[in-house]
């Protein structure tokens, strides 16, 4: 479903990162058989889910920008959002 | 330490005030950047308002609070994007971050705005300068966010410096160009004097703040209350309170909740349901944070966009849905018939105070509170509104699959069927 420019997708992906100086900079992500590397991370911040904190992030793989997450407690991450321009 | 020696009474601190621009809009550009520079709106889901308009989309007209339909009419190229508070915040706590290497008195005052005391690490208002700046600077650098400055006295001062040169700006009030500034600004400009409150000064010869600062106390006393004094103090520039030390917490001074209407309806059945609904938000919100509510404000909004706001002291203050429900039905009842059909309404509490969980001196009293925890509780555990009055369906078949209510009904007490009649 889309809304204001954002698919909602909520699906899981395989997601590879460095976790470095207490930081998570996540570098590129598979989503349905398909690599996408990222340029960029334009925003990150922190959620809840009740208590299991989430962390968040807006990536740009050049082309589209994408929202992932990471489930501290699930210790997995997801595809949240994509933005088509 | 610089002392001023003009005006009595007038503090030799230096305040800061710190406001974001355009704060969510700010967030979700920098968060994506395709939105940059591009007008953009920070809304909610279906038929919405304005939260939050970039400066870009304000240039068209477009304000905070009108609904998408008038924002789109101001400026048909409106990107609408759908807010995310729990980002807002966390970037709020990174930005208070930043403000906390230069000191521990840093005031939450809302979600963009922070006041901060710097006085122990300031010699002088041009040292102050230079600390805004620099802090300005870092925010923007290291989290992307613009934002207004004010250095001044005091916190009242301060938020008006900030408000002078917007977006972006710095602004300084040095304790010697007080006089002046206060005898140049008009009352409405500052922090907590609304319309009608002006209207009633400038009825009675105050049109700035110097006259007001100069005003008989006897006659303000008279004519507002307890308020005329806080009013003359205002109107010196003098500001009741220090900057308190930082704690993370929003600072709560209300707690409402609206919506709007899938489609306008003259149903009263309807707009009751709705009220139903926001009442057990609004109460479930109240006791998370152990507050009891000293102030009903109940808000509707018509099809035509006209809208009517009434506000009651609740005595005693209210913590149940049940309670509050009640009282906006009362307010609701001021407003019928209703010439027009209803788009909006809108439910907001405040005068919050701690609740101490004493005072129910009545069995009946002590029942409420009961069934409202464990309301509480199973809702925690399931879901919002698991457990809700019926009232609250009638609410979700109006609205189809636009409203998130849980479809498993657990029961209610009958009673809950009359409240408000």
């Amino acid at each position: 479903m889309s809304r204001f420019g954002f698919t909602e997708i909520d699906e899981p992906v395989k997601v590879g990162a460095v976790f470095e100086n207490m930081k998570v900079r996540p570098r590129w992500f598979i989503w349905r058989k398909s690599k996408y590397n990222l340029k960029k991370i334009t925003y990150n911040w922190v959620d809840f889910d009740g208590n299991t904190k989430i962390l968040c992030f807006s990536v740009w793989d050049g082309k589209n920008l994408y929202e992932i997450s990471f489930n501290l407690r699930l210790v997995s991450w997801k595809l949240t959002k994509v933005y088509l321009e | 330490m610089e002392t001023y020696k003009g005006v009595p009474g007038m503090s030799s601190k230096v305040i800061l005030h710190m406001d974001m621009n355009a704060f969510f809009a700010s967030v979700e550009q920098q968060s994506n950047p395709a939105l940059r520079g591009k007008p953009v709106i920070v809304c909610g889901r279906g038929r919405t308002v304005v939260t939050t308009a970039s400066y870009e989309a304000r240039r068209y007209g477009v304000k905070t609070g009108m609904s998408l339909y008038e924002a789109k009419k101001c400026c048909p190229r409106i990107i609408p994007v759908e807010g995310n508070h729990v980002k807002y915040a966390d970037t709020a706590k990174k930005i208070h971050e930043i403000c906390l290497e230069y000191t521990c008195f840093v005031e939450v005052f809302s979600i963009d705005e922070v006041f901060m005391d710097i006085s122990q690490v300031c010699e002088s208002f041009d040292c102050g300068r230079i600390i805004a700046k620099r802090i300005q600077k870092r925010v923007k650098k290291e989290i992307g966010i613009s934002s207004s400055v004010g250095v001044a006295p005091g916190k009242l001062l301060a938020k008006l410096a900030s408000g002078r040169d917007k977006p972006s700006g710095l602004v300084v009030f040095n304790p010697h160009d007080i006089e002046e500034i206060l005898s140049q600004t008009p009352v409405e400009d500052i922090c907590g004097i609304g319309e009608r409150t002006r209207a009633k000064l400038n009825n009675m010869g105050i049109e700035t703040l110097k006259e007001l600062g100069s005003a008989d106390t006897q006659l303000l006393i008279k004519s507002f209350g307890f308020m005329g004094n806080i009013l003359k103090k205002m109107g010196k520039g003098e500001e009741p309170g220090d900057v308190s030390p930082y704690c993370w917490k929003e600072p709560l001074k209300s707690i409402g909740h609206s919506n709007t209407f899938p489609r306008d309806t003259f149903n009263i059945d309807v707009v009751k349901s709705f009220l139903s609904l926001l009442s057990e938000k609004v109460a479930g919100r109240l006791r998370s944070c152990g507050r009891l509510a000293g102030k009903l404000s109940l808000y509707i909004r018509f099809s035509d966009f006209s809208g009517r706001s009434r506000q009651k002291t609740l005595s005693p203050a209210v913590k149940t849905g049940r309670d509050i429900f009640m009282h906006a039905c009362r307010i609701l009842k001021s407003f019928m018939p209703f010439k027009k059909a209803v788009r909006h309404i809108g439910v907001c509490v405040s005068s919050l105070i701690p609740d101490r969980a004493q005072g129910f001196l009545f069995e009946k009293e002590k029942r409420k509170e009961k069934l409202a925890e464990a309301m509480d509780k199973i809702n925690k555990r399931y879901g919002d509104f698991m457990i809700r009055p019926l009232a609250v369906d009638i609410a979700r078949d109006f609205t189809g699959p636009d409203i998130e209510i849980p479809a498993k009904v657990h029961g209610f007490p009958a009673g809950f069927r009359n409240a408000g009649k």
